[in-house]
């Protein structure tokens, strides 16, 4: 059983208010609903007649219209894993019952693929799992205001339909750690996809509040790791997107507070040679700025 | 290997002041014995100075160094106050290792 309840949203709501009012919904169960989608906590008697008579028609809307997932990106996504996404999420939402879920990744979009990502929202802190190829991976309660929500959401094929603005405010500090980590795990030989998605992400917001896909994520982070030098394209890179991303002050402060902090050595050694990348980066985008 | 024989193992490279933060115990049983021993011969390098380090932006003259596996979401930090000391070894799971990473401001 599906839960409609997951598929409306407050504006929606609102917009179908004269259509509901008194013909399906009186104004009490009207304004019950609208409390529980804005998360309120309802009386003893508000729970009882949502549970009772609220929920049992909006589970009767859903079986007389037929009403499919939530399918984002659809243009992206091939049409026979629509189907089998559907599948999974119908013996997934029996084992996780009534809470948010939705298929996202390269399942969706491209031939060869490794696993199955299902995200599941819960309020309450779980383990990830793994059920064969399918990977079980709990998101937090507030997760629908986050950049990487919209991310996952972007290309997916969901049970809930999420209206949710992101919250997050990512500061210039935060885009040069996820650089700096980039470039020092590249150095050190290490496994660093996971940190280079983050940097772009993030990176691709603060400069155009663009919110990738996960294909264009991949398509731009395969672009780097399979060029003959990533650590010079993602130099380039890092200063194309934050120049235009702060205003100028705040940026001239900060790229003259991580010049300094990479600037001494410890004694007797020579300073790190992450280190002189990361300054000469910030050096350039200090001459591109002034 | 045990995380007593670790930890004991990880104190006499870098002194018997550093600690062990994260879920260390929890998560270094759960790894591999490759895993394991990469983890202590990656903190004698540190302590050798043949890894690059982070720095922080937050706490004046400390030091991050970062070890992550591609196998599991498991990363470390080894902190050192710069010409000083080793301060903790972290390891965790990928989210608490975030969170951490913006506290210490690497």
């Amino acid at each position: 059983m599906r839960n409609l309840e997951n598929y409306l949203t407050l504006e929606n709501l609102d917009n179908a208010k004269p259509y509901l009012v008194p013909h399906i919904f009186s104004q009490n169960y009207f304004n019950i609903l609208k409390a529980k989608l804005r998360e309120k906590k309802l009386s003893e008697n508000e729970r009882y007649y949502y549970n009772h008579f609220i929920k049992k028609k909006l589970q009767g809307m859903i079986e007389l219209f037929d009403i499919t997932y939530e399918i984002n990106g659809k243009e992206f996504i091939k049409k026979d894993r629509i189907k089998k996404a559907s599948s999974l999420l119908n013996n997934y939402s029996r084992k996780h019952k009534s809470m948010k879920m939705l298929i996202s990744g390269s399942f969706l979009y491209s031939n060869k693929y490794n696993d199955i990502d299902i995200f599941i929202i819960s309020k309450y802190s779980k383990e990830d799992y793994r059920d064969g190829k399918i990977h079980i991976n709990y998101l937090p309660a507030d997760v629908e205001k986050t950049l990487f929500f919209s991310l996952i959401s972007a290309i997916s094929i969901a049970n809930f339909k999420s209206d949710k603005e992101i919250e997050e405010e990512f500061k210039i500090g935060d885009i040069l750690h996820y650089y700096e980590l980039v470039i020092l795990l590249i150095m050190q030989k290490s496994y660093y996809l996971p940190e280079l998605r983050d940097l772009v992400t993030r990176a691709e917001y603060v400069s155009n509040k663009v919110i990738l896909n996960s294909m264009q994520l991949k398509k731009i982070t395969d672009d780097i790791i399979k060029s003959k030098n990533p650590i010079k394209i993602i130099n380039r890179y890092v200063i194309i997107k934050i120049i235009n991303s702060y205003n100028v002050s705040v940026l001239k402060r900060a790229l003259k507070q991580f010049i300094d902090k990479n600037s001494t050595a410890e004694k007797g050694q020579k300073i790190y040679e992450n280190w002189k990348i990361y300054n000469q980066t910030y050096k350039e985008a200090l001459e591109v700025v002034a | 290997m045990l995380h007593d024989k670790a930890k004991k193992a990880i104190r006499a490279i870098l002194g018997d002041h550093i600690s062990f933060e994260g879920h260390f115990d929890m998560v270094f049983g759960s790894l591999k014995e490759s895993r394991q021993k990469q983890i202590i011969t990656w903190v004698k390098k540190c302590k050798d100075g043949k890894h690059i380090a982070l720095s922080s932006d937050r706490i004046k003259d400390l030091l991050g160094f970062i070890l992550r596996f591609r196998d599991n979401n498991f990363r470390a930090i080894l902190t050192k106050k710069k010409n000083e000391y080793f301060i903790a070894l972290f390891l965790d799971k990928h989210k608490y290792y975030e969170n951490e990473r913006r506290k210490l401001g690497i």
